[in-house]
């Protein structure tokens, strides 16, 4: 199921991606009107919340995955769980970089504990040390077990992440759903849901690459094995 | 051109240039695979 997914979006997802993409830097530069509070600043919101949700999407995925390979034993999904993770992190670090860029010019520095921030970063850092895990106890055949359940440790950060702005004071804006402000202005939500889409199918173009990769990384494994086998017999 | 319009063709330079590398990158994967099945067939064949 994992493999026919992958090779559904690797013949898609790279013409919907080269299609979309000059679409949303037109809008981004050159259509949608300035924010009349944050001026030019504001216009790195439609890279930081597609960046923020895909990444969400990613980890979500990850989880998910990560649970069904602990309940059917299936090695595809954990190959879909940590391409999930992966790319999910790459999102996660585009995030992080863009609002560092925007507190900058908006909050006069580059890094706040505020309890958005603080608890993202405590997320992204659960799901780095995932990657972490798996490249440094690559030769352990209980890896990909331990992996899963600290996948699914972190998803459970996700809901903490999502309503830090509700539960604690926080001086992170709240863009979306937000009545007494957010974007609300019909170009911007327009722009704003094209740059969504256009991140989520490149999100499915590199964790299907990212997929395959790991299905030949695991074939080359088996017949080196199995030559080595060969080998020793003779 | 406003400046912020520059700043989009900078962005633009950006993503041709990683669209680039992950088309390239799409490509030779499958190249890959097809060298990897081939190499299975042989294995098995012997």
């Amino acid at each position: 199921m994992v493999a026919k997914i992958s090779q559904l979006f690797l013949r898609v997802s790279p013409y919907v991606a080269l299609g979309l993409f000059p679409v949303t830097l037109w809008c981004v530069f050159f259509w949608v009107p300035s924010d009349a509070f944050l001026g030019l600043s504001q216009r790195i919101f439609y890279y930081h919340v597609p960046g923020a949700i895909t990444c969400f999407v990613g980890f979500t995925a990850g989880g998910v995955a990560s649970g069904l390979f602990l309940k059917t034993g299936n090695i595809d999904w954990d190959h879909a769980a940590h391409a999930s993770v992966g790319v999910g992190l790459l999102f996660g670090t585009i995030l992080l970089v863009t609002g560092s860029i925007w507190a900058r010019t908006a909050w006069g520095t580059w890094w706040t504990w505020d309890a958005r921030l603080t608890t993202f970063l405590v997320l992204w850092l659960i799901f780095a040390s995932y990657l972490l895990l798996r490249t440094m106890a690559d030769d352990n055949e209980m890896m990909p077990r331990w992996a899963a359940v600290l996948a699914i440790v972190g998803c459970v950060n996700i809901p903490v992440v999502q309503f830090a702005t509700r539960l604690w004071r926080t001086i992170h804006p709240q863009v979306i759903r937000n009545p007494d402000g957010g974007i609300n202005d019909p170009a911007m939500q327009a722009t704003l849901g094209l740059c969504l889409i256009a991140y989520l199918v490149m999100f499915t173009w590199l964790w299907a690459l990212r997929v395959r990769l790991l299905r030949m990384h695991d074939r080359v494994d088996y017949l080196l094995d199995e030559a080595y086998r060969e080998g020793s017999t003779q | 051109m406003t400046p912020i319009q520059y700043v989009g063709l900078a962005y633009a330079m950006v993503f041709l240039l990683f669209f680039g590398y992950a088309l390239r990158l799409t490509r030779n994967s499958k190249e890959l695979e097809k060298k990897l099945d081939q190499l299975e067939r042989e294995t098995r064949g012997n």
